[in-house]
C-alpha cells in the first residue's frame, strides 16, 4: 500500500463522507479450526470466545502471561471454524505464540498469502458494495461476518473496519490476486477513491483507534491502555488473568487519552506532555484533515486525565496549548458509523 | 495497524508513482533542496524546491525565521511541516531576512502548489553573495542530483 494514491486529505475526507478502498492484503489472516478451537482462543485472550455467535466477531488482545498486549486482533466466528485478523508485522510472533499454547489440538491454518483482503469504508460503503457485488448489506450489524460464493469467488464480507466510519472488509479466498484486482477496480468505478497508508493513519486517528508498536505494546495492559472494555470479568482461567484482574481491581496508574491542539503545531510520537511538570507522552500524532488542527493519542497519568483538562505539549522545544479530550475527534452526530444517517 | 511515518517521507519513492519534479534554470539550489534567486548583487528569494514540495506531501504549517534575523549558510532558517512529517529548511545564503511570505501563515499550500513563485519563503540581504553562489548547484547539477537519489 502508498502513502497515498491522490492524496492524503482528499482520501481521508472521501472516507468520512462518502467512500474510500484500501489494499489491506498485508493484514495477516488466520483460520483456527478443530474440537478445542472455541476453548483455545477463549484461553488466549481475556474477551469472552465461548460466547461469541457464529456470524459474528469481536475485537480484543492476545496478550502474554504478564498481561502485556502481544498484538490487537479481530476474532470472527464462521460456524465452526474462527477467522482472526492479525497485524501483518505481529504475524510470525502471534503464530508462533498460539503454536506454544495449543494444547486444544486446534488446528491454525496461515492464509494470508492465500487470500487478499480489501477495506471499503465511509458513509457510502454498503451502496457501492451493492452495486458492486449485488448484495444487499445495508441491514447487517456492525461486526457481524457473512460468507457468499459470488461470481467473482469466496468471499468473506464483515462489517468492521480501521477509520470510524461504517464500512467493510472483505476477504477474498484465492491465491490469484488478479481475482482481488478485479473486485478492486470494480469497486472504484462503482464511485470509490482509492486509498493509502497516509489516511489509514489519520483516519484511524481521528477515531481513536490503536496503532500496535505505537500506542499499544508488550509492557501495557489492556488495563493500563484503556481497553479493560475488552476484558470479560467474568471469566475463568486465560493468559495474563492473574495480572489483568489484580489491575482491574485497583485504579489504572495511567490511562490513554486524546490531545487536541489549541495552538499551532503538530504533536508527533514522543513528544512529552506538560502540566507544568510532565504528566505523559505522546504515542501517535498527526494532523487531522477534518478538523484542521494537530491531534494525538498518548498517556497521560490517570489524575490528568479528565477531558478538557489544558495541557502544553514540548513541539521541539516549544511549549503548545492543547487539551485533553475523549476520542474520537469529530462530531458523531455528522461523522463515523454512530452518525444520524444520510437520506 | 502499520508503522508510523514521522520521517520517512523517502518511503513514497518505492510506492511505484511517477512523480515529475520541476527544476528551473535560473535558480541555485542546495543539497536539502532549497533553491535561491539572485534578484540583485545583495538581495535573494528562498523556498523549497518541487520535489522537496512533493516529498513533504500537503504542508500545513510553516514556520520561518523572523524579519531581521540573521541567518547563515546551510543553517537553519525555519521548519516546513506536512501531515507526515517535519522537515528542517536551511538557508542557501548568509546575512539577513529582510522579508517573510506572510500568506503561508494562512495558506501554507501555496508551497505545494507554487514552490518557485507564490509559495516563496523568505528574502535575504546576503552578506556574501560571491563567495557562497560558488557553494550552491547549478539547475543541471540539481537535476542530476536528484536522479540518483
Amino acid at each position: 500500500m502508498p502513502l497515498w494514491y491522490s492524496g492524503i486529505s482528499a482520501e481521508h475526507l472521501a472516507v468520512r463522507n462518502s467512500c474510500g478502498i484500501f489494499d489491506i492484503s498485508h493484514m495477516g489472516r488466520l483460520i483456527v479450526e478443530g474440537n478445542g478451537a472455541t476453548e483455545f482462543l477463549d484461553y488466549l485472550v481475556p474477551s469472552n470466545v465461548l460466547g461469541l455467535h457464529g456470524g459474528k466477531g469481536l475485537y480484543t488482545v492476545l496478550c502474554n502471561e504478564s498481561g502485556g498486549i502481544i498484538d490487537d486482533i479481530i476474532i470472527y466466528r464462521l460456524g465452526d471454524k474462527f477467522l482472526v485478523v492479525v497485524n501483518a508485522a505481529n504475524l510470525d510472533k502471534d503464530l508462533q505464540w498460539m503454536s506454544s499454547k495449543n494444547n486444544f489440538n486446534a488446528r491454525i491454518t496461515d492464509i494470508t498469502t492465500k487470500s487478499s483482503m480489501l477495506a471499503v469504508q465511509g458513509p457510502d460503503a454498503s451502496t457501492v458494495l451493492q452495486k458492486t457485488l449485488g448484495i444487499e448489506l445495508s441491514t447487517m450489524a456492525r461486526f457481524n461476518i457473512i460468507e457468499q460464493n459470488l461470481q467473482i469467488g469466496n468471499l468473506l464480507i464483515a462489517r468492521t473496519g480501521y477509520t470510524g466510519e461504517d464500512g467493510f472488509e472483505l476477504v477474498i479466498n484465492s491465491d490469484r490476486p488478479e481475482k482481488a484486482l478485479a473486485l478492486w477496480n470494480k469497486i472504484i468505478s462503482a464511485d470509490s477513491l482509492p486509498c493509502g497508508l497516509g489516511a489509514r493513519d489519520t483516519l484511524r486517528l481521528e477515531a481513536g483507534l490503536c496503532l500496535y508498536g505505537q500506542d499499544l505494546n508488550d509492557k501495557i495492559t489492556p488495563v493500563g491502555a484503556s481497553l479493560s472494555w475488552v476484558v470479560s470479568k467474568a471469566k475463568g482461567k486465560y493468559v495474563g488473568k492473574q495480572v489483568i484482574d489484580s489491575q482491574m481491581k485497583s485504579k489504572a496508574m495511567v490511562s490513554r487519552v486524546g490531545i487536541e491542539m489549541i495552538g499551532e503545531g503538530i504533536p508527533r510520537k514522543d513528544h512529552g506532555i506538560y502540566r507544568g511538570s510532565k504528566i505523559g507522552e505522546i504515542t501517535s500524532g498527526t494532523f487531522s484533515p477534518l478538523l484542521k488542527k494537530g491531534i494525538a493519542v498518548g498517556y497521560v497519568s490517570s489524575e490528568h486525565s479528565s477531558a478538557g483538562l489544558e495541557v502544553e505539549i514540548d513541539i521541539r522545544g516549544r511549549r503548545v496549548p492543547a487539551k485533553v479530550v475523549k476520542p474520537p475527534f469529530y462530531d458523531q452526530t455528522l461523522y463515523g458509523w454512530k452518525r444520524i444517517k444520510k437520506d | 495497524m502499520e508503522a508510523n511515518q514521522e520521517g520517512l517521507i523517502t518511503l513514497q519513492m518505492s510506492s511505484g508513482q511517477a512523480l515529475k519534479y520541476e527544476v528551473r534554470d535560473d535558480l541555485l539550489y542546495t543539497k536539502e533542496h532549497e533553491w535561491a534567486k539572485i534578484l540583485n548583487e545583495t538581495r535573494v528569494l528562498v523556498g523549497i524546491t518541487d520535489y522537496a514540495a512533493k516529498l513533504l506531501h500537503e504542508v500545513v504549517y510553516v514556520s520561518l525565521a523572523i524579519v531581521n534575523s540573521e541567518v547563515n549558510h546551510m543553517q537553519s532558517l525555519g521548519t516546513v511541516e506536512s501531515v507526515k512529517a517535519v522537515s528542517d529548511i536551511f538557508s542557501p545564503i548568509s546575512g539577513k531576512v529582510v522579508k517573510i511570505n506572510e500568506k503561508l501563515a494562512t495558506h501554507p499550500e501555496l508551497v505545494n502548489n507554487s514552490p518557485y513563485d507564490v509559495g516563496w519563503l523568505v528574502e535575504i540581504d546576503a552578506k556574501n553573495l560571491l563567495a557562497e553562489k560558488g557553494k550552491l548547484m547549478s539547475a543541471k547539477e540539481y537535476s542530476s542530483f536528484i536522479e540518483k537519489l
